[in-house]
């Protein structure tokens, strides 16, 4: 078991500390909640030094990239802390995997220079596992999402309505893995803060388009990874 | 059926929180198959939110693992939707840890928390592919199980449990274990035999060794051992010295939001007040209290092994605890710093003290409940509460002075005893509760008044001094479930009131016999699950399955038992005497309260069961 204590001397002003951890395996199946929930505890059992929120029931204060759909994978997520003593990221690190599952292992910590907001755009690749796969069905998927308008049902605050998600797409490409058989596609969705879209729209429009993923788990199914979140230059956010 | 991991994640994402099912919990236990010799699923016949929430389960959990060579795993019942998909796609009952059908287990084990659950065992037991019956599994399937609550009267279940554990487990489970391994290695196990040997062992109810049988009006005529070396009485078992108890230093945590997703401190066992209705304040006797010392480092180790922010002391009544002072003090030394905040469930309102809630009011707003059980003092005297008005609205204004402004209020509806003008006195107590914050100069005058008050109905337990009383019937119910609601005029008080039907239902099994074993395979086959659950319950469906299988409800629910009546869970001994409860109804009829075990000892004869007894004579 790792042991460390954190009394460097107290910081004037709080710093940053980014946490990139992954989401894979069976963690995949936990909400966004959930995953707050879990590394608030983990954060409470190693001491970490950091800021929590003010008023009568005190809770650390962290603020998480964009969720993920419950069942998609993700192999770099990120977590802003912020920690009120001078430490070292890599006791960090450390602790956390000390206390954390295999899959939300931590990658690494630093103190980051850019905030949360800045993540743009959100990289998705979607496989698609289904009787009828072929190259030319994976192309078909990929035009699909293409076209304009594409209007889904979509749940929002004020109830849920028809909207056009077709701005939020930024790229599509589509391709057939044929060791797999599967209809691969990558997708290039908006993640800022006001119009993140989520990939399960795109998966059900295919599905009402086109008929697949409508019959038994045994024969048809889809896994969704979420390989990138970019910054608006197109980089990739750090 | 073979589903590979990618299929699986089809039917996870189709089913509401997968989180139910996936596992991989933080400080779950995983052993190496090769090192183990008893493998123990331990079932929670609910949906995985309750059962993760249970307290009972992490501490034998952590009992029987604490045994190299035994590995006890975790099971829930799945919710509809993944039954559906179960039988759908042929997917068996799995255990959380290691993944494996319990099928393939040694032993399975149920914990009965409540009547409702059981159509969830025979549920569970199906999907399991494990015969319901006892009498139908043979050498390959594992030992069935049972404990907790409901094995104090497990004779309605008692044809599909191979073996009820009776009492507390942490010592009792483990033993059994061994005894399996013990048989298994020196070549002497069958079925049979081990379920003959553990009948010896005291707390272990093996219920295909007793023969019952029924006079002509119904009730039962005897118990009888079939062999000579089996005990004709089960003893329960206890922990005679709650300090050295086993304890779980880590526990299991749940990703998915559950109901009680907090530390748990077991403060002490048993409960000095003796209310005449309560099955728990019975049968969890003697009173067994920890020490200070314990319980704050206990405290402060299932803190920093889980990283909860809140802590929750448990016990059936918290402001009894004898040193409740010096050990809030003690926890409050780190709490703070650690920003863990502590809550007091089950306050009784004669020891809510100012200085109590000082201690308590730095944790989240939100309301204090009390349960002072009836209207009137009278009726109070009768159940035995010992709680008088003035002690509520003393409570009360403690609460609001504090800034509280919503108090809940527990009532029950049909007691022995109870009279209209009782129902009209939970109307006028609720009202003075009301007027109480109005005259409370301190209150908090931003905010109005909440009281609610929750009315259940009486159901008649096994080993209370109500024991022998009829449940009033259906209509009497729902007939003053009504009454009470036209005496509730005032708009700041709300009322809550629990569905008679699902009341009936529970009264007929609490009190049951081994002829409703039929109604419930009947109600298995059909279906029935979830029956704690107001959108899966359904009461003329139970009502149709028990006429199909002869049995009469009201037999069981709204029949007053006879004084020298055989008691289907008089093969029981809890240690609380039968003598000791029947005095006790006597006094209900003549209003009299029975001082608490703090004040007098009432020979209950609790203490032959040994323990720290520091107020038994």
């Amino acid at each position: 078991m790792v042991q460390v204590t954190f009394d460097g001397p107290v910081l004037e002003k709080p710093k940053t500390l980014r946490i990139c951890f992954r989401k894979t395996g069976a963690l995949r199946y936990i909400s966004h909640l959930d995953l707050m929930r879990t590394m608030t505890r983990v954060i409470a059992r190693v001491h970490l030094p950091i800021k929590y929120t003010c008023g009568f029931h005190p809770i650390p204060h962290l603020v998480f990239s964009a969720p993920l759909p419950v069942g998609a994978e993700s192999p770099r997520e990120f977590l802003d802390i912020a920690v009120l003593r001078e430490l070292d990221p890599a006791d960090v690190v450390a602790l956390l995997n000390d206390g954390l599952p295999e899959g939300l292992a931590v990658e690494k910590a630093y103190f980051a220079e850019t905030k949360l907001q800045a993540i743009a755009a959100a990289e998705y690749t979607i496989s698609i596992h289904t009787p009828s796969a072929s190259p030319e069905v994976a192309a078909f998927c990929g035009s699909l999402l293409q076209e304009k308008p594409i209007v889904v049902l979509k749940h929002t605050k004020s109830g849920d309505k028809d909207v056009d998600i077709s701005p939020a797409i930024l790229g599509v490409e589509s391709g057939f893995d044929e060791r797999e058989g599967d209809i691969v596609l990558r997708i290039r969705l908006r993640a800022d803060s006001g119009s993140f879209l989520n990939p399960d729209y795109l998966l059900r429009y295919l599905s009402s388009q086109t008929g697949i993923l409508q019959g038994s788990p045994l024969e048809e199914w889809y896994a969704v990874v979420r390989t990138h979140l970019y910054n608006e230059n197109g980089q990739d956010f750090c | 059926m073979c589903i590979n991991e990618k299929q699986m994640s089809g039917i996870l994402r189709s089913v509401e929180k997968p989180g139910r099912y996936t596992g991989g919990e933080f400080n779950q236990i995983i052993k190496n198959k090769e090192d183990v010799r008893c493998r123990f699923a331990f079932v929670f016949p609910d949906v995985y939110e309750i059962g993760m929430s249970n307290l009972g389960i992490r501490i034998l959990y952590n009992a029987l693992n604490r045994e190299p060579d035994i590995w006890c795993e975790r099971a829930y019942t799945p919710w509809p939707d993944m039954q559906e998909k179960m039988k759908t796609y042929g997917l068996p009952m799995t255990a959380h840890e290691s993944g494996d059908p319990l099928s393939a287990f040694d032993v399975v084990g149920f914990t009965l928390q409540y009547e409702l659950c059981y159509s969830n065992v025979l549920a569970t037991l199906r999907l399991a592919g494990i015969p319901i019956w006892a009498k139908d599994r043979g050498e390959e399937h594992p030992i069935i199980i049972g404990g907790g609550p409901c094995s104090y009267n497990a004779e309605p279940i008692a044809d599909f449990f191979d073996v009820f554990s009776i009492g507390e487990g942490e010592e009792a489970l483990p033993e059994f274990c061994r005894l399996y391994i013990e048989m298994k290695e020196n070549g002497t196990y069958t079925r049979e035999a081990f379920l003959h040997e553990i009948a010896k062992h005291e707390g272990f109810y093996v219920p295909s060794l007793y023969e019952v049988s029924y006079n002509e009006d119904g009730t039962i005529q005897a118990f009888l051992p079939k062999y000579d070396d089996i005990p004709t009485k089960i003893k329960k078992r206890i922990i005679t010295d709650m300090d050295k108890a086993v304890y779980p230093e880590k526990l299991v945590m749940p990703y998915i939001e559950t109901v009680h997703d907090r530390v748990m401190l077991e403060v002490y066992r048993g409960c000095i007040r003796g209310c005449r209705f309560c099955q728990a304040g019975m049968v969890y006797r003697p009173i067994r209290e920890k020490s200070p010392d314990v319980l704050n480092k206990q405290a402060r180790c299932l803190y920093e092994n889980s990283g909860y922010d809140e802590m929750s002391l448990v016990s059936l009544s918290i402001s009894d605890y004898s040193q409740l002072d010096e050990l809030t003090d003690k926890l409050l030394t780190w709490t703070d710093d650690e920003k863990v905040t502590l809550t007091l469930p089950s306050l009784r309102v004669d020891s809510f003290t100012e200085e109590l809630m000082a201690k308590i009011s730095s944790v989240r707003t939100g309301g204090l409940t009390f349960a002072p059980e009836a209207g009137t003092q009278r009726l109070r005297d009768a159940i035995n509460k010992n709680v008088e008005e003035e002690d509520l609205l003393r409570a009360v204004n403690i609460a609001f002075s504090a800034g509280k402004s919503s108090v809940k209020l527990y009532f029950m509806l049909g007691l022995p005893t109870e009279e209209l003008s009782d129902l009209d006195g939970i109307a006028e107590l609720a009202d003075k509760v009301v007027s109480a914050y109005f005259k409370n100069p301190k209150r908090n005058r931003a905010k109005g008044v909440n009281v609610t008050i929750s009315v259940a109905c009486f159901i008649p337990k096994p080993f209370t001094p109500f024991q022998w009383e009829a449940q009033d019937s259906l209509e009497e119910l729902e007939k003053k479930q009504k009454y009470l609601l036209e005496r509730i005029t005032n708009r700041r008080v709300k009322y809550n009131y629990h569905d008679a039907r699902v009341s009936r239902v529970e009264a007929v099994f609490a009190r049951g016999d081994r002829r409703l074993a039929p109604a419930l395979a009947l109600a298995c086959e059909e279906g029935v699950v979830f029956d704690s659950w107001d959108e899966y319950f359904n009461y003329d469906r139970w009502m149709d399955i028990f006429s199909r299988t002869g049995v009469d409800p009201a037999f069981y629910a709204n029949r007053v038992f006879g004084k020298d009546e055989v008691l289907p869970w008089d093969i029981i001994d809890c240690g609380v005497t039968r003598a000791y409860l029947w005095r006790e109804r006597e006094r209900a009829y003549k209003n009299e309260t029975t001082p608490s075990c703090a004040e007098h000892c009432n020979g209950c004869g609790a203490n032959c069961l040994g323990g720290e007894n520091r107020w038994c004579k």
